[in-house]
């Protein structure tokens, strides 16, 4: 095999060699999305995984609210330092801090108890003696901050460094260094530790922790431990192992890992399609010399696996190929999945290196190589099975046409109808798996409807055509419905990027629309906005204390304020969601656009609400666990469990996978949390909107760095967020229009330079090259507004499955389906245009030749 | 060596269909020379693809040494050409990508045998056809004649029990197609390879010792030249 490999694949893929490179580079561009796809998700988990494993240190069992991102009060500790078998419980607090001069600069301040910390020695301070330097810290202004951020700002010890801090602006002393060992190599080096009172007060959790680490005796049971400390602390707390929350993290990231992992599949779909495209027309043109090899004795199933083998050896290279450039496009793409992931789960998930599942990567290597063989099977198939007097006696293009049969309307009728099956399962089941499994088949259903559809509109356009364009239309009529395959095939290829693009386009803008719709024009609208300029790592900005909304309340020009408070990592039955503390004016029915309760009653919902009885839901929170208006919702708080009535169910973006709204009054009391997010500031009939804003900024501005939106600029930031959340989309559409752009000339230049005989003919009876270019153009036209057509009815489709469908599964977001018309309209113009210049190109290719030498080609 | 037994091939159905040949029966000795003469579409060609196994008859029985080729599966009839039938065809049908040596050892590659005894039974045959100066040329390097004298090497190379001359002299001028044919008979007279020849053409035809002349897929006449053996019904 490996002599007829050398003596018969080489040769010819030598000679093709831009097929070969189409064939090389489509499977390459599919695993590399998903390979890098992979990395990125592995990586981002290893990085959750290691940083909770720095800030574990020795620690053997953790003491958290939900996933630690809550905080409960400091006394829990005390109980458990009493326990023979606890060496340590050390409590830590943190939050989001920045530099007051550059807000974008933000640290991770973690605040320690120093005395328990000597058991942890979870940081290394290099400077100078570590006790001296810990007795220092006691100062509520002294801070260490690490090597790495002291160097980039120029910061040694004993300087001075202005913070922002969710209780205002302060000086802080830096103490020493931290060395990059232990808890300092986390969120690369942006991290700064204070003593615990004082971190509390600047982060305003004054007597609140976010977490106690044990440090279990030496040769205790550490299940043992666990059990009886379980039964130390509030119901509401848990205490696990450090490892258990990365379990807990992977399941919170596992449906938006899940959503790319689809979208990298749809790019290989692409890949395998371009793969059977390319080897498909190859085909006639091999055929020949399969013929030739069949009468010199091969048989047909030797040259089967003669392709067979050939197409394992090009998946086996593209494969490589499509891996090194996934490891790359991983390494370009992980800041942008990164900041996605940080829009949408309002968490900072830096990654400071790759990491690789050889498992996994070993699996997508399989998958690769096997789409290969997947995609050539039926052009090996084919030329394998023709038979070698009928290839020796007919000419190329007779070969590669072939009239479509009813059959491919049954597939694609089963496809569809397998298609629907999945999805309806995915909602029954809440399946991740099957909703990318029916969409990735409603996909491929577009592509085998493309040739009969081709075969039915060809009978309409061979008699428009000639109408509208006279001989030109003729001709182009009959040479792009002569072969409905070939053209099917070619309009599938367009059809499919334009499906792709389209798919994106309306999501981001459904997207976009919907979370507009909630904070432009729904229960949060306002004059201004006034809100942290530090954001917690997606659109929610670090909290401001409540003192501050108080004193803007009572600034001259302001009619009212009202209150926004989230807590974005509350778990609820396993879920990650967000609690929001609303003020009583939030709930107010008339700020509510006719609708807005999808069920339940505004105006009692208020009334409930306000008295601290009741809460409103999102439409994801309620279909995901079936909760209806009057059901009861148990909330872990850190003053126990809270139990609220469901009152009203109503469209919410606060969090991915459900939010709760309640009453502030009612937040503040229970999760002992006295800050806000934003505060909505009303501004007095007749006073100017411009001169409030500088009012406050006067007033607060050297106290607190502030950010003042009127709404059109808070809706333009939320625009930002989305664009920030989407930036990974735009690498992915690039990388799917690369190869199905080359595909599509590919198949478009292939189709015309075939025949090169047929259009010397024309010349010889009489027909200029420009009569015979402009016939090719419109041939090439026609195909490209046809595939533009398929894509736009597919397109349309498909965005709808991915936002009214799949998208409620995987990221959760329950958004209003919004077709993107304008981006519509952009693509199908430049898919015609690009297939036009095709045209043109082949066109002045195949005319530029003599007449002669035309006619004498087979 | 080859028997025809009431052996027709139809092509096409309804209107379209034609009787290629016609309840045909003869059988071809071992070692003989034949011809087949006759216009086009008489069916010449089509008993050659019949006994190289590369279309089945509609009926009758086709047998190559006393084995029935329309009983042969696709495997077993591309074997039977492989290790039994030289093919030679009026186009060469050489792998244009390939040099002629290449060309040649091609059937011995694809029935696995090792690659240093394909180079001697290759040398042989090229010296065979007085092609072992144009070893190394590919087929676009190559005259008419020379390509079907590599392409004659590539059937002879199997060392086969038949060779199948379809127009092998259509594509060359006289000179050209004398030498073809001198040196099919040689191998014929010294190997005692059957040949089986179809051509148009009667000087070459004489080179055979016995000529069918075919007409509409039926025999209408069956010329002994120089060889009585074999028979015709």
């Amino acid at each position: 095999m490996l002599r007829l490999l050398r003596l018969i694949s080489w040769p010819q893929l030598r000679q093709s060699w831009g097929r070969t490179a189409l064939v090389v580079v489509g499977i390459a561009n599919g695993v590399t999305l998903i390979v890098a796809i992979n990395i990125i998700n592995s990586s981002v988990l290893a990085n959750v995984r290691h940083t909770i494993e720095l800030m574990a240190g020795p620690a053997s069992l953790e003491v958290t609210l939900g996933v630690g991102e809550i905080g409960f009060p400091e006394h829990t500790v005390d109980g458990l330092r009493g326990d023979p078998d606890v060496v340590a419980a050390v409590p830590l607090v943190r939050g989001t801090v920045s530099l007051a001069s550059e807000p974008s600069e933000t640290l991770q301040l973690f605040g320690a108890d120093f005395t328990a910390e000597e058991e942890l020695r979870r940081y290394d301070i290099g400077t100078t003696d570590r006790r001296t330097i810990l007795e220092g810290m006691a100062d509520a202004h002294s801070i260490l901050v690490t090597n790495a951020f002291a160097e980039r700002h120029g910061l040694k010890a004993g300087a001075i460094l202005q913070l922002s801090t969710p209780s205002g602006i302060g000086a802080f002393t830096v103490r020493g260094l931290l060395e990059p060992e232990g808890l300092a190599k986390a969120f690369r080096g942006q991290l700064a530790v204070m003593d615990l009172p004082a971190a509390q007060l600047a982060l305003g959790k004054a007597g609140l922790i976010d977490q106690i680490d044990i440090v279990v005796r030496e040769g205790a049971s550490i299940d043992t431990v666990r059990e009886r400390l379980i039964k130390k602390v509030p119901p509401s707390l848990s205490v696990e192992r450090p490892e258990q929350r990365g379990v807990q993290y992977e399941r919170i990231l596992g449906s938006f890992q899940a959503m790319l992992t689809g979208l990298s599949m749809l790019c290989l779909v692409a890949g395998i399609f371009i793969v059977y495209n390319t080897t498909s027309t190859g085909a006639a043109h091999r055929a020949g010399v399969m013929a030739a090899l069949r009468v010199a004795g091969a048989s047909g199933d030797q040259l089967f696996r003669l392709l067979m083998v050939e197409a394992v050896v090009l998946g086996t290279v593209a494969t490589l190929i499509g891996f090194v450039q996934g490891v790359v496009l991983a390494w370009l793409l992980s800041p942008l999945v990164s900041e996605s992931m940080g829009v949408i789960f309002q968490l900072r998930f830096p990654v400071d290196g790759l990491a690789l599942n050889v498992t996994e990567q070993l699996s997508i290597f399989m998958l690769g190589v096997s789409a290969t063989m997947f995609a050539s099977y039926f052009a090996a198939r084919r030329v394998t099975r023709m038979d070698p007097l009928e290839v020796m006696r007919s000419d190329l293009r007779s070969l590669a046409t072939q009239r479509p049969s009813l059959h491919l309307v049954g597939w694609w009728a089963a496809l569809v109808a397998m298609s629907a099956a999945a999805l309806v399962i995915q909602v029954r089941l809440r399946s991740i798996a099957w909703g990318n499994f029916g969409s990735t088949l409603w996909f491929a259903s577009s592509i085998i409807v493309a040739v009969p559809l081709v075969a039915l509109a060809g009978r309409m356009l061979s008699r428009v055509l000639p109408r509208v364009f006279g001989s030109e239309g003729r001709v182009a009529a009959e040479s792009v419905f002569r072969s409905p395959v070939r053209t099917g095939v070619t309009v599938a290829a367009i059809a499919l990027v334009l499906t792709i693009a389209i798919g994106l386009a309306s999501i981001a803008l459904s997207f976009r629309t919907s979370v507009k719709s909630y904070f432009g024009s729904g229960f949060l609208s306002s004059d201004l906005i006034v809100s942290a300029v530090t954001t917690e790592g997606g659109w929610l900005e670090t909290p401001l204390p409540e003192q501050l909304a108080s004193e803007i309340r009572d600034l001259p020009g302001v009619a009212s304020i009202e209150l926004l408070r989230v807590l974005p990592g509350q778990m609820f039955r396993g879920e990650r969601i967000a609690i929001a503390g609303l003020s009583d004016g939030l709930v107010e029915p008339s700020r509510h656009p006719a609708g807005w309760y999808r069920s339940g009653d505004a105006v009692s919902a208020a009334a409930a609400i306000r008295a601290g009885e009741g809460a409103r839901i999102s439409t994801s929170l309620a279909d995901r666990f079936d909760l209806k208006v009057g059901d009861d919702l148990e909330l872990a708080t850190p003053t126990g469990p809270l139990h609220v009535a469901v009152v009203g169910v109503v469209p919410d973006y606060m969090s991915d996978r459900g939010g709760v709204g309640i009453s502030g009054r009612l937040l503040a009391e229970r999760w002992k949390d006295a800050s806000v997010n934003r505060i909505s500031v009303f501004v007095s009939p007749g006073e100017s909107v411009e001169a409030v804003r500088q009012r406050i900024l006067d007033r607060f501005g050297t106290r607190y760095r502030l950010k003042i939106l009127s709404l059109d600029q808070l809706v333009q930031f939320h625009d930002q967020m989305i664009n920030r959340a989407f930036a990974f989309t735009d690498a992915i559409q690039l990388l799917v229009m690369i190869v199905a752009i080359a595909g599509i000339f590919d198949l478009l230049l292939s189709a015309i330079l075939e025949r090169r005989r047929e259009l010397a003919l024309w010349q010889v009876i009489g027909a200029d090259r420009r009569t015979i270019r402009r016939s090719v153009v419109l041939e090439a036209g026609t195909i490209g507004a046809f595939g533009a057509l398929l894509g736009v009815a597919v397109g349309l489709v498909t965005a709808w499955i991915w936002v009214d469908v799949n998208f409620r599964y995987l990221l959760g977001y329950y958004l209003d389906y919004d077709f993107a018309l304008g981006a519509t309209v952009w693509y199908v113009s430049l898919t015609v245009l690009m297939a036009m210049i095709a045209g043109y190109l082949a066109a002045n290719q195949a005319t530029r030749q003599s007449v002669l030498d035309g006619i004498r080609q087979s | 060596m080859i028997e025809f037994r009431g052996v027709t091939k139809i092509f096409g159905s309804g209107e379209t269909r034609v009787a290629a040949v016609n309840e045909l029966s003869f059988a071809i000795p071992r070692g003989a020379f034949w011809a087949l003469m006759g216009p086009s579409g008489s069916g010449k060609s089509t008993i050659l693809h019949l006994i190289a196994g590369l279309t089945p008859p509609t009926s009758g029985s086709v047998l190559v040494e006393g084995a029935d080729v329309a009983k042969m599966n696709s495997a077993q009839a591309a074997a039977l050409r492989r290790r039994r039938i030289g093919y030679v065809l009026q186009a060469f049908n050489l792998l244009p990508f390939l040099t002629a040596e290449e060309n040649v050892g091609m059937p011995l590659v694809l029935d696995g045998v090792k690659q240093s005894e394909i180079d001697v039974r290759v040398a042989e045959a090229l010296a065979m056809v007085n092609m072992s100066h144009r070893a190394a040329h590919h087929p676009t390097q190559l005259s008419g004649g020379e390509q079907q004298r590599v392409a004659i090497a590539r059937a002879l190379v199997i060392q086969p029990a038949i060779i199948l001359a379809d127009e092998p002299t259509g594509n060359l001028d006289r000179a050209g197609g004398r030498t073809v044919m001198d040196l099919i008979q040689e191998v014929n007279e010294r190997t005692g390879t059957t040949v089986l020849l179809v051509t148009h053409d009667p000087v070459f035809a004489a080179y055979a010792k016995r000529v069918l002349r075919l007409v509409d897929g039926t025999l209408q006449q069956d010329m002994g030249l120089s060889d009585s053996e074999g028979a015709v019904a």
